[in-house]
């Protein structure tokens, strides 16, 4: 039973959800819409649980002194004064607007500006024609690298329909290929999960 | 010479963008920028919008990507704004969207009236599933506004009940649920027009949703943005921040062809060598 229940659950649902989509039958519509909702209702419970168990793992590293505790006792001083910010103060208050966009809008536009520098070094060291493959879409990232910019004309006339062309005609190609992968590959493995064939999702011994 | 130049120590890579990044900002460049066919695509659809006419727009990027993709959305909402009697919905599906739709109101929303000419839904979980709740139903799915105010109270959102009942979904967006979401659970099935601003990367994935049709027209990135601060003759922080990306971009082409050329250089050397000692 534990292991059949939610099975039944999932597929009922889900044929629910299916049909609502398909076909235009309003009981059907309105018990899916009501589903849907139950999900976004999860969604925010399961926010909720993540931040407990966030609190749980990090309160554990900091009790054993583990590796790194002292960035546990960061991680939950900013949370706390954000949760307290926004729930004394509310969302839209200048106390709750400066400990969440300050520093979190500093420190991630910081890190994550960090990849160019990555992208820069790494293109300079592995970014080498070795084989003809390697020549091809070396190539092909200059001419799409140098034709985006908005000097491209002065230097060669036709490097933006070049550039049209290689992302309209073997990247369009590439991308379609993989949409429509990967869109088979999504209905196929709801399929399986829908009538209990993937059951990973019911735990590791399923 | 090849071979230094070939392991050149990294730190001086990362000095020498820096000092490329911020040369721009210090001394600015005139770009000569040509609006692509997007953007004018992106630019016709908002122009055509009419009095009455219901916009919905979603920010899904987080305070790592707003640089790129925030000038986005300050360009769109200005043409939008510009439009008489549009009005504007704001949703986000990712949890940092409220702040940057405050950010935009705080700037942009002085003259309207809460409630009647824009309203602000904030942050649902979820993901598709929410995107999909909020096609069919948005009351369900955004029961209170980000004040609280049950959305049911708010003149706007009596006309606003559905996906069916909005003229356009204007995306800015650096992730998920984004663009491929609100064709599955949106456009396709209501219909309804969807314009986009995309981060760089993902223009390439994208495209193909353009060419089909789904997606009227798109803003690439903070060159999106500069074109369309062009059409809007607006300059603004696009075209502020074009020429560091710009000279980045130049910078990486350059380093790339040294590498090669140098690499090339080596492995000729290599070979004389070996030929040298087997002779």
């Amino acid at each position: 039973m534990k292991k059949e229940l939610p099975l039944v659950v999932v597929f009922l649902t889900s044929l629910i959800v299916v049909v609502a989509y398909f076909l235009n039958i309003p009981s059907v519509i309105t018990t899916s819409n009501t589903l849907v909702g139950w999900g976004v209702l999860v969604s925010a419970f399961a926010l909720g649980l993540a931040a407990v168990n966030l609190v749980r793992v990090h309160l554990t590293k900091i009790r054993k002194q583990a590796k790194g505790w002292q960035f546990s006792i960061l991680l939950l001083a900013a949370m706390f004064t954000v949760i307290f910010a926004g729930l004394t103060q509310g969302t839209s208050s200048q106390l709750y607007k400066y400990v969440f966009v300050t520093p979190r809008s500093a420190l991630g536009a910081s890190i994550y500006s960090l990849i160019g520098f990555y992208v820069a070094s790494a293109s300079y060291r592995a970014f080498v024609a070795k084989n003809i493959d390697a020549t091809i879409l070396l190539i092909s990232a200059i001419i799409v690298l140098i034709g985006k910019t908005p000097y491209a004309t002065a230097v060669w006339n036709g490097f933006p329909g070049f550039v049209d062309w290689i992302m309209n005609v073997p990247n369009m190609a590439a991308q379609r290929g993989i949409i429509i992968g990967v869109a088979v590959g999504a209905a196929a493995l709801s399929l399986r999960i829908m009538v209990g064939l993937e059951r990973s999702s019911l735990g590791a011994d399923s | 010479m090849a071979h230094k130049l070939q392991s050149i120590d990294r730190r001086i890579i990362y000095l020498i963008l820096v000092v490329v990044l911020a040369l721009p900002f210090i001394f600015p460049i005139r770009l000569p920028i040509e609006v692509s066919k997007p953007t004018q695509d992106a630019y016709k659809t908002i122009d055509q919008l009419k009095d009455g006419d219901v916009v919905v727009m979603c920010l899904v990027y987080t305070p790592n990507t707003s640089a790129e993709a925030h000038p986005m959305s300050e360009a769109l909402l200005t043409h939008i704004l510009s439009k008489k009697g549009v009005k504007i919905i704001m949703a986000t599906f990712t949890e940092t969207g409220p702040i940057f739709s405050r950010q935009l109101w705080d700037k942009f929303g002085k003259n309207l009236k809460y409630g009647e000419d824009f309203v602000d839904l904030g942050f649902a979980p979820g993901g598709e599933t929410a995107v999909s709740g909020f096609a069919n139903d948005i009351h369900k799915v955004f029961p209170v506004d980000v004040r609280g105010t049950p959305v049911g109270q708010l003149p706007l959102m009596q006309k606003v009940k559905s996906a069916k009942d909005i003229t356009l979904l204007v995306g800015s967006e650096t992730g998920n649920p984004g663009t491929p979401e609100f064709i599955r659970q949106i456009q396709g099935q209501h219909k309804t027009p969807i314009v986009a601003g995309w981060s760089g990367q993902y223009v390439p994935v994208y495209t193909p949703y353009y060419n089909a049709g789904q997606v009227k027209g798109f803003l690439n990135g903070l060159r999106g943005a500069a074109e369309y601060e062009i059409l809007l003759g607006k300059p603004g922080e696009g075209i502020g921040g074009l020429g560091s990306v710009t000279a980045a971009m130049t910078m990486v082409a350059i380093l790339i062809v040294i590498a090669n050329v140098t690499y090339q250089i080596d492995k000729k050397g290599k070979a004389q060598a070996k030929e040298a000692n087997q002779a």
